[in-house]
């Protein structure tokens, strides 16, 4: 099957423009994944960010009143991230169930300052971050700065180091003198400001305050990051991965829009996709187990002891 | 959940729990600290019902009190699978696409005709239980995280629901005998509620006082031990997420009964609410600590919170807002009562 459009310039743009949202999600997830965490929050968030950004940055605002609205914008994102990380930390909550009460509470916020969809975005801000550079759009420059930086601190610099000891094995880690609460809620904050800024390129590309919009980017950030090698038991990962992985996403999407298939085919491709990346990457060990003992063969360890 | 990636000695939890007065380690009943953690969903039920009679009486008036009462019930049976996922320290946010799917097949496979309802319920069950059945093998075979697992069978479900719906008209609805069902009274009682109560007094005689119940509770409060004394806990683990499909699968029967022509959109405020009636309910994150006696009264209690706030003129979006803080609070209490005995 042979597509005319597919590698025209604009639908590159196209492409990498959708990129930005799920890229700079993948990455946000990613931080938490390395602590060891799980953040479902993350798509809410994305979807409070819009709703905020429909408000601050309505069409019109001047320049000044829309860097005060990005501003608020993570600003919300590092208060959620403190939240999260601290209800984790300190009062010892779960962090699944953490973050799908604090996924409750910003969806029902989106949904009261905006019952429904509406309220136009600033197009000065919408143009500001879909600028291109040929048929590049800027924001895939700041993804791969976001990328470079990202993995230069994770695994060239002590603190990145940190980060990575404490998912493969936090007592060590403490034992060896690092602040592990104070590492643990700073990945949240990062996590949730990461999420906030791919909520502002979201906004960007859609232009109105649509409440629930953010709803499946917690799978996929999810997805991407393990499609990109993160490992879900912590310290294993790498933000170029993540990116690998989200453009792999996306990509998914637009050859599925290309061929002319219906929604529900994306729909059932990411779920398909998302299981076929946790079982590639952690399940695969316990399918050969399976395998093997359904073949008669007793395998020499024992069920309980291969899970830890 | 995340707990089956982890290593051994972050699940001291669990040892402590198993330790900390369950019914199954000091007899019959439980300890006093455990009743109390059942106990005190229904102790804030009636403080809400009184707060509720005092300033806002119109909201605990018989009629009114019937007509969310349905809404209780469907809330019950979810959020008694939800608990029975969680008790095996799972996680299940494929409820609102099992239940979309349950209702589409329904109403696609009975084609709105009676005589065809029976064909229909068993194909539309049958479909809810592959699913859990899917959910289970992933996670206890393949020892897969539930979150993520969930999620994702959660998403192809959406997916094959919407490809099932475009080949349906718009308006179908469900057969006339199902939608008399829905609305019939027992003794003044809707069958919803009914159901909800068999149901409630099924799965508790199974998990209180036959082997199979206690082997589960055992296999949740700490599965290498209940490994240890021959429990075959994959079989627990992957059950429960069956059984729950299950009760999601009736509750979306009776939903589409109660409603007549379920939209795609009919499970949307299933993802949270069961989880929240579970959690207030004293379900242990932890695994094994559950009652569904219990999660009735939460689920009581959320229908009451949210009926009010609507009276109170208040958008309905603000039970988001209270159902969020609910889990985490719930859960705090939670972690902090095992943590003091």
């Amino acid at each position: 099957m042979q597509s005319d459009v597919f590698l025209k310039p604009i639908n590159i743009k196209n492409m990498l423009q959708a990129a930005a949202p799920v890229g700079l999600v993948a990455l946000a997830q990613l931080h938490v994944l390395l602590v060891r965490g799980l953040d479902v929050s993350v798509g809410a968030l994305m979807s409070v960010t819009v709703v905020t950004a429909s408000y601050l940055m309505a069409s019109g605002s001047p320049a000044g009143i829309v860097m005060l609205g990005v501003l608020a914008c993570v600003g919300i994102g590092v208060v959620v991230g403190l939240i999260n990380g601290w209800l984790v930390r300190f009062a010892h909550i779960n962090a699944v169930i953490t973050t799908i009460a604090m996924l409750s509470v910003l969806q029902g916020i989106a949904l009261i300052v905006r019952p429904t969809p509406g309220g136009a975005i600033s197009s000065d801000f919408m143009k500001f971050l879909q600028v291109k550079i040929g048929f590049v759009p800027v924001s895939a420059f700041v993804l791969i700065a976001a990328v470079l930086i990202g993995d230069w601190w994770l695994h060239r610099t002590r603190s990145g180091l940190e980060v990575k000891a404490i998912g493969f094995r936090e007592e060590a880690a403490r034992r060896n003198g690092v602040r592990v609460n104070r590492v643990q809620v700073r990945s949240y904050i990062l996590a949730s400001a990461t999420a906030a800024v791919a909520g502002l390129f979201l906004a960007a590309e859609v232009g109105v305050g649509h409440p629930t919009i953010g709803q499946n980017f917690a799978l996929n950030s999810i997805a991407a990051a393990v499609l990109g090698g993160a490992a879900l038991s912590g310290g294993r990962g790498s933000f170029g991965g993540a990116l690998f992985g989200a453009f792999f996403f996306t990509l998914m999407v637009n050859v599925i829009s290309i061929l002319g298939l219906s929604s529900s085919v994306g729909v059932i491709a990411s779920g398909l996709m998302t299981l076929l990346a946790i079982f590639l990457y952690s399940g695969f060990a316990e399918f050969d187990r399976v395998i093997r003992r359904l073949l008669g063969r007793r395998s020499r360890s024992a069920p309980v002891a291969a899970k830890g | 959940m995340q707990d089956q990636t982890r290593k051994p000695e972050v699940n001291m939890s669990a040892n402590r729990s198993m330790t900390a007065g369950r019914p199954g380690t000091s007899g019959k009943g439980g300890g006093f600290g455990l009743q109390l953690r059942f106990a005190a969903i229904w102790i804030a039920l009636g403080v809400l019902l009184l707060a509720c009679a005092v300033f806002l009486p119109r909201s605990v008036a018989p009629g009114t009190l019937m007509s969310i009462i349905p809404f209780a019930a469907f809330l019950t049976i979810a959020a008694m699978g939800q608990a029975i996922v969680i008790m095996g320290r799972g996680i299940d946010l494929s409820v609102p696409a099992i239940v979309a799917l349950t209702c589409s097949v329904l109403v696609g496979v009975s084609r709105g005709s009676d005589d065809r309802l029976l064909l229909a319920v068993a194909a539309a069950l049958g479909v809810a239980l592959a699913v859990g059945l899917i959910n289970g093998a992933l996670i206890a075979v393949l020892k897969l995280n539930a979150l993520i697992v969930t999620l994702a069978v959660g998403a192809v479900t959406t997916g094959v629901n919407l490809w099932y719906r475009q080949g349906l008209p718009a308006e179908a609805k469900v057969p006339p005998a199902l939608a008399d069902l829905g609305s019939a009274r027992l003794w003044g009682i809707p069958s919803s509620v009914w159901l909800a109560v068999v149901i409630l007094v099924v799965i508790t005689v199974l998990l209180r006082k036959t082997v199979i119940g206690r082997r589960f509770e055992a296999v949740g409060a700490n599965p290498r031990a209940a490994y240890a004394t021959g429990v075959e806990i994959m079989r627990y683990q992957a059950g429960a997420y069956v059984l729950a499909a299950l009760l999601y699968g009736l509750m979306a029967l009776l939903l589409a009964g109660f409603i007549r022509n379920p939209t795609q959109d009919v499970g949307v405020p299933y993802l949270l609410a069961p989880i929240a009636a579970a959690v207030l309910a004293g379900t242990a994150i932890n695994g094994g600590i559950g009652s569904m006696v219990a999660v009735a009264g939460a689920a009581l209690f959320l229908v009451q919170l949210d009926q009010s706030l609507k009276m109170f003129g208040l958008p309905t979006s603000n039970q988001l807002v209270l159902q969020g803080i609910a889990i985490a609070a719930g859960m705090y209490l939670s972690e902090w009562s095992s943590r003091r005995s």
